[in-house]
């Protein structure tokens, strides 16, 4: 009687001990849904979305059109479908080459000894030191605006502060002695690196790009708001904003509302998921 | 011949850890190094198998200096577990330095069973008989083994010991053991240093 008493009481001690794992595991459920659903959808949705049609012009949203149409009549809600789609390959594009990008810079540098490692810190501190947006804008200026041109503006500039995080990481098991140790048996740095070093860089790696994808679509859906991004014609989240803008004094409210709850909902499941990574490989954490 | 020749180190801006010594190990003999604690036994042994850089002074390994490549002073601690990757197996662990025969494994009471497990699912003295094993490779001519028996049960110690004296007698292995433990030192080793 008395160990069924304590059982009780323990509990709800124990309980919530499982409450990241579970909220992560929610948050990536809905992720995946998210990332399989909105592609589907797109590709169901055919040409709506696309192709104008100018007799439903600025209908509010019904059981036809859920999201409503837009001023050119096309279907707010395919065209979301669309513009999600668009920004979650960029997205997903980006944050895997900035992770890479990362990676390659902070093994080269620890290998390459004292001046290259300043060379990397010196380009980690130059990008974190300028503001994310001008430098976006700088590149996606430069190259032309379109996906590659956002693609690749967003992966030359969301490196750094993974890059700082790795670098740290990196300084510290270089030091370690099995690492002492295998140099001492005559192993390359590159055979060092890919087997020491980089297994234990996946957790860091992992949560950085879970973390950085919601960061990049955000800054897409911003460059193409401001008229840097993708092509004023093609469904992006940037380009509905904008164009919603002009509507929103007029009471045409659900042109810039669905598009951008969307953008909310999905950017919040990718940070839930990094942020429940991150808890989740932090041993101090792992266990809450 | 392993020498160490008017070798001086210090921590950072701190005083200096050794101060111009010199010693040198013969192929084939042990070598006892004691000293108070902090008196820079350690220090001098990992500056020996080149994990340090002295602040003056030369280690010289039979008339040539440290090289690239597998190095034939390598250094053994006390605690084994910092010397592995704690993601390694331990068949792998030996295997980055060489592929010990049947009968090495049966000298230093490594079993083959242990192979697939990680560092933390053998015992401390197990692990420190993988370490042990691992560091003699074939280009190992010299070994410096800093305490590498203290936390270990006196059977093990035994085995460890007998097995090492063993090797080094047979394979031309110089050894500098690095211990507090005096009585061990005048069992195992021809000469004793105190630093």
């Amino acid at each position: 009687m008395a160990e069924l008493g304590e059982r009780q009481t323990l509990e709800p001690l124990i309980l919530p001990r499982m409450d990241n794992r579970v909220r992560s595991f929610a948050a990536a459920a809905v992720c995946l849904f998210l990332i399989l659903l909105i592609p589907v959808a797109a590709l169901m949705a055919g040409s709506a979305g696309v192709a104008p049609d100018f007799t439903a012009r600025l209908v509010p949203p019904d059981w036809a059109h859920w999201f409503g149409t837009d001023q050119m009549g096309r279907d707010m809600f395919a065209r979301t479908a669309k513009a999600l789609t668009t920004s979650l390959w960029v997205g997903l594009f980006a944050s895997a080459c900035s992770v890479l990008i990362a990676v390659v810079m902070v093994l080269v540098s620890a290998a390459s000894g004292r001046w290259m490692d300043a060379l990397v810190s010196l380009a980690i501190d130059a990008t974190i030191g300028l503001p994310h947006l001008v430098l976006l804008i700088l590149i996606c200026f430069a190259l032309g605006g379109g996906p590659f041109a956002v693609t690749l503006a967003l992966a030359l500039t969301h490196w750094p502060r993974l890059a700082r995080i790795l670098r740290a990481e990196v300084m510290q098991i270089k030091q370690a002695d099995y690492i002492i140790s295998a140099r001492h048996f005559g192993k390359s740095w590159a055979a060092i690196a890919v087997g020491h070093v980089l297994p234990q860089l996946v957790p860091q790696m992992l949560v950085g790009f879970v973390l950085m994808v919601p960061h990049a679509i955000l800054h897409e859906a911003s460059l193409t708001f401001l008229g840097f991004g993708l092509e004023p014609t093609s469904p992006a989240i940037g380009v509905m904003l904008a164009d919603s803008m002009r509507y929103l004094t007029a009471g045409k409210w659900w042109l810039g509302l669905f598009p951008g709850l969307c953008l909310l909902l999905f950017v919040l499941c990718f940070d839930a998921v990094g942020n429940g990574l991150r808890l989740i490989f932090d041993p101090r954490t792992a266990q809450t | 011949m392993l020498e160490a020749r008017d070798v001086c180190f210090s921590y950072g801006v701190a005083g200096r850890v050794l101060d111009h010594v010199s010693l040198a190990v013969r192929p084939g003999e042990v070598v006892g190094l004691t000293g108070r604690s902090g008196v820079g036994k350690s220090t001098l042994g990992r500056i020996l198998s080149g994990h340090y850089r002295p602040l003056s002074g030369r280690v010289i390994i039979d008339g040539e200096p440290h090289a690239r490549g597998f190095n034939p002073v390598q250094y053994l601690s006390q605690s084994p577990a910092f010397s592995v990757d704690p993601r390694w197996t331990v068949g792998r662990v030996i295997s980055e330095a060489w592929r010990p025969d049947e009968a090495m494994l049966r000298a230093f009471g490594v079993s083959e069973a242990w192979y697939d497990r990680y560092p933390h699912e053998i015992s401390g003295g197990e692990l420190q008989r993988v370490a042990v094993l691992r560091a003699l490779a074939p280009g190992t001519r010299y070994l410096v083994a800093d305490e590498i028996s203290a936390p270990l049960d006196p059977l093990t110690q035994a085995q460890i010991w007998m097995a090492l004296l063993a090797h080094a007698q047979k394979n031309g292995l110089g050894m500098l053991v690095i211990s507090h433990d005096r009585p061990l030192l005048r069992r195992i080793a021809g000469r004793i240093l105190d630093l």
